[in-house]
C-alpha cells in the first residue's frame, strides 16, 4: 500500500517567491512554512538571482517547481538542464523536484509554455519512462503536474485523470495537484471537476498549488493574476479530503498584488485546510449539495461571463531581469 | 517519428507563425483534423490561443531585458521588430533569458529602421547587461597572489577577467539614454525622450554588488583590457594595444600601474597565471 503523499513531509501552507516581495519578505520575515521557487530563474550561476536565493534559503524552507522540462516532448529532457536541475536541487535541499504533464517544444525550438499531450498509451509509456530516470538522476522525489489546458486532441483515449495517475504509478512519482488547472480544464472542456478530484489516486498527491484565472468567456486562461474563486476552495477541501494534510501553495504571479494580499489568500488556504481535516476526521465532507451543484455550476461555460484578459501568462512570475532600474550610475576612470 | 511527435512538431510550427491561425487554411486543416474543438471554439480558435501567448508570453520576456530598446523605438515599431525576430530566431534554450541574444545582429541586418546605429549599440548593450547580470560569482583579486607575483615574470603572466566583465564599443552613449529611458518608463513619463548625437566611447559593462556599472574606458586602456580579456599574456597585450589605439608602447606602459590600480579595486582582474 502506498504511503500518504508516497511518505513526504506536510510542509502546511506557502506561497511562490515572486520578485516584488523580495525586499519585504527578506527583511521582514513573516511567518511562512515554506516558499516555492520556479527552478529555471535560479539556475545560472550567480548575479542577484543566487544571492536572493540565498537569503531564501537562509529565511524559509524552499521547494523547487519547474516550467521547463517539458518532459512529454518529441526529445527527452536534456542533460545540461537536468545537470542544472539536480545542482540546484542539491543547493536548495528541497524536498521534492516537481514540473509538469505537458509538452515544451519540438525540433529543438523550445516554446515556453506548458502545452497539453494526447492523453494516449503511448505517452503514458514515454513520461513514465522519462519521470523514472528523472527521479533516479535528480536523487530527489520528483512529482508532475497536471496542466490547465485550452485545446484537447482527438487522438486522446484516456481521461486526463487516468493519463496522469497512470504516469504517477508507472513512475513511482508524486503528483503536484493543481486544483485552480482541474477548474480551468473542467470549464474548457466540459468536464465535471468534481469527478477529476475524486478520481486522482490522492495517495500520490505531494503538493497542491491555487492560483486565480481569468474567464473569458469562451474560455479560461490560467493567468494567477488574481484571487482563488469560490469553486476553486471547494474542490480544494475536496482534495485535502480526500488527500489528507498535504503542502499548499498560493501561486501569483501576474498584476502582483502587495505582500499583504498574498499572505492573507495563505491564511485563507490554511483555514480552508483545517476546515477539510475536520470534516475528514468526522468521516463527512464540507462540500454540501448546494455547494457540489454550485461547482459544477460555475464549470459550466457561459460567454457572457467574460473578465480581463489577453496578456502572456508566465508562470512563477517575472523573472528577476537585467533590465531593472536600479543598475549603478556611470563611472569613468 | 512516434505519432505523438509528428503531431508536436506541426503544433510547434504553428505556434510561431506572425498572423491569426484562422486566417490560415493550412492551420484550419491540421486543427480540424487533429483537434476537437468545442461549441465555443472552433479547433484552429483553440490553437490560436497557444499561438497568441507564445508572442506574448516572449515580447513580455525581451521587454524586460531591452527596455532601452523598447524606449527608443516605441510600442507600434517595437512589436513590429519582435514579432518578426521570434519569427525568425527560434528560442532554443529552456533559459528565457536567452532570447535576446540574437537582437543586435537582427537589428543590423533589418531593412527600413531609423536610428540603426543607436538600435545596434542599444541592442548591444543590452545583450551584455543580461550576461554579466547572470554571469557567475568570481572571487576578488588576493592581493597576496598579485604580491607573490616575481617581477620578472609579469610579461608572461595572463591576468583573469571577471566572468561578469564585458567590454564594448559604442557610436552613441547608450549608457546615460538607456537610464533615461527606464526613468522614463518608471515614472510613466509620457514625453518622447531626446534622442542624443553620436559621441563614440568605450565601455566596460561591469557587474558590482549585485549591480551592473557602465565604466567609460579611455580608448588605450580599452584595448589593453580587451586584449588581456582575450586570453594574451601581458607583454603581448600591451602591444597588442599600443598598435590598436595608434600609442607608443611606452607611454601605455607608463598609465598601466594607474590603470591596474582601479581595474583590480573595481574587481575587473580577479586572478593572475604565471607561466
Amino acid at each position: 500500500m502506498t504511503a500518504a503523499r508516497l511518505g513526504l513531509p506536510d510542509l502546511g501552507v506557502g506561497i511562490g517567491l515572486r520578485v516584488p516581495h523580495y525586499r519585504r519578505l527578506f527583511a521582514e520575515r513573516p511567518p511562512l512554512d515554506f516558499v516555492e521557487i520556479i527552478s529555471e530563474n535560479f539556475m545560472g550561476v550567480g548575479g542577484r538571482p543566487r544571492y536572493h536565493l540565498a537569503r531564501a534559503l537562509e529565511a524559509y524552507r524552499v521547494v523547487q517547481h519547474g516550467v521547463s522540462l517539458g518532459i512529454g516532448g518529441p526529445e527527452a529532457p536534456s542533460e545540461r538542464y537536468l545537470g542544472r536541475l539536480k545542482d540546484l536541487a542539491r543547493l536548495t535541499q528541497t524536498p521534492w523536484v516537481s514540473d509538469h504533464f505537458c509538452w515544451c517544444g519540438a525540433g529543438g525550438a523550445h516554446l515556453h509554455d506548458l502545452l497539453p499531450l494526447p492523453f494516449t498509451p503511448e505517452l503514458v509509456r514515454t513520461v513514465a519512462e522519462r519521470a523514472r530516470r528523472i527521479q533516479d538522476t535528480l536523487g530527489v522525489p520528483f512529482a508532475l503536474e497536471n496542466t490547465s489546458s485550452y485545446l484537447t486532441y482527438k487522438g486522446s483515449v484516456l481521461a486526463e485523470w487516468e493519463f496522469i495517475g497512470e504516469i504517477a504509478e508507472r513512475a513511482n512519482i508524486g503528483l503536484l495537484f493543481d486544483v485552480n488547472n482541474v477548474f480551468v480544464t473542467a470549464y474548457n472542456h466540459g468536464l465535471d471537476p468534481l469527478e477529476f478530484v475524486r478520481r486522482v489516486p490522492h495517495e500520490r498527491i505531494v503538493q497542491i498549488h491555487l492560483a486565480g484565472h481569468s474567464n473569458l468567456g469562451t474560455h479560461i486562461i490560467d493567468t494567477h493574476d488574481r484571487h482563488v474563486t469560490e469553486p476553486v476552495w471547494d474542490l480544494y477541501r475536496l482534495a485535502i479530503e480526500l488527500a489528507g494534510p498535504v503542502s499548499t501553495l498560493i501561486e501569483w504571479d501576474d498584476q502582483i498584488p502587495e505582500l499583504e494580499v498574498v499572505l492573507a489568500e495563505a491564511e485563507r488556504a490554511r483555514a480552508e485546510r483545517e476546515r477539510a481535516l475536520a470534516a475528514r476526521a468526522a468521516g463527512v465532507s464540507s462540500l454540501d449539495e448546494e455547494r457540489i451543484r454550485a461547482v459544477r455550476e460555475a464549470a459550466r461555460a457561459r460567454p457572457s461571463s467574460t473578465q480581463s484578459g489577453g496578456h502572456g501568462t508566465r508562470q512563477g512570475g517575472p523573472r528577476e531581469s537585467a533590465g531593472a532600474s536600479d543598475d549603478a550610475p556611470e563611472a569613468a576612470e | 517519428m512516434t505519432t505523438a511527435a509528428s503531431l508536436q512538431q506541426r503544433i510547434a510550427g504553428f505556434l510561431r507563425h506572425t498572423r491569426d491561425l484562422a486566417r490560415d487554411d493550412e492551420a484550419r486543416r491540421f486543427a480540424d483534423e487533429h483537434l476537437t474543438g468545442n461549441d465555443r471554439l472552433s479547433p484552429v480558435e483553440q490553437l490560436e490561443i497557444y499561438r497568441e501567448q507564445f508572442f506574448l508570453r516572449h515580447t513580455d520576456s525581451l521587454v524586460d531585458d531591452f527596455p532601452g530598446l523598447g524606449g527608443i523605438l516605441g510600442q507600434a515599431a517595437w512589436d513590429a521588430l519582435v514579432w518578426a525576430y521570434l519569427a525568425t530566431v527560434v528560442p532554443t534554450s529552456y533559459d528565457l533569458g536567452e532570447l535576446g541574444e540574437g537582437l543586435p545582429a537582427f537589428i543590423r541586418a533589418r531593412a527600413g529602421l531609423e536610428h540603426r546605429e543607436l538600435l545596434v549599440d542599444m541592442a548591444t548593450l543590452e545583450w551584455h547587461h543580461v550576461v554579466v547580470f547572470s554571469a557567475p560569482d568570481h572571487p576578488r583579486l588576493d592581493p597576496a597572489k598579485l604580491a607573490s607575483v616575481p617581477e620578472g615574470a609579469w610579461e608572461s603572466a595572463r591576468l583573469v577577467t571577471d566572468p561578469a566583465l564585458r567590454l564594448l564599443r559604442v557610436r552613441y552613449p547608450v549608457g546615460a539614454l538607456r537610464r533615461r529611458l527606464i526613468a522614463a518608463r518608471d515614472a510613466q513619463d509620457s514625453e518622447p525622450v531626446t534622442l542624443p548625437a553620436e559621441e563614440a566611447s568605450c565601455l566596460a559593462i561591469h557587474r558590482r554588488d549585485h549591480l551592473i556599472q557602465h565604466d567609460v574606458l579611455e580608448p588605450s586602456a580599452f584595448e589593453l583590457l580587451n586584449a588581456i580579456a582575450s586570453g594574451e599574456p601581458l607583454g603581448r597585450a600591451c602591444e597588442t594595444a599600443a598598435s590598436r589605439a595608434g600609442v607608443a608602447l611606452e607611454t601605455l606602459g607608463q598609465r598601466l600601474e594607474g590603470w591596474f590600480g582601479v581595474w583590480a579595486a573595481r574587481g575587473y582582474v580577479v586572478d593572475v597565471i604565471v607561466a
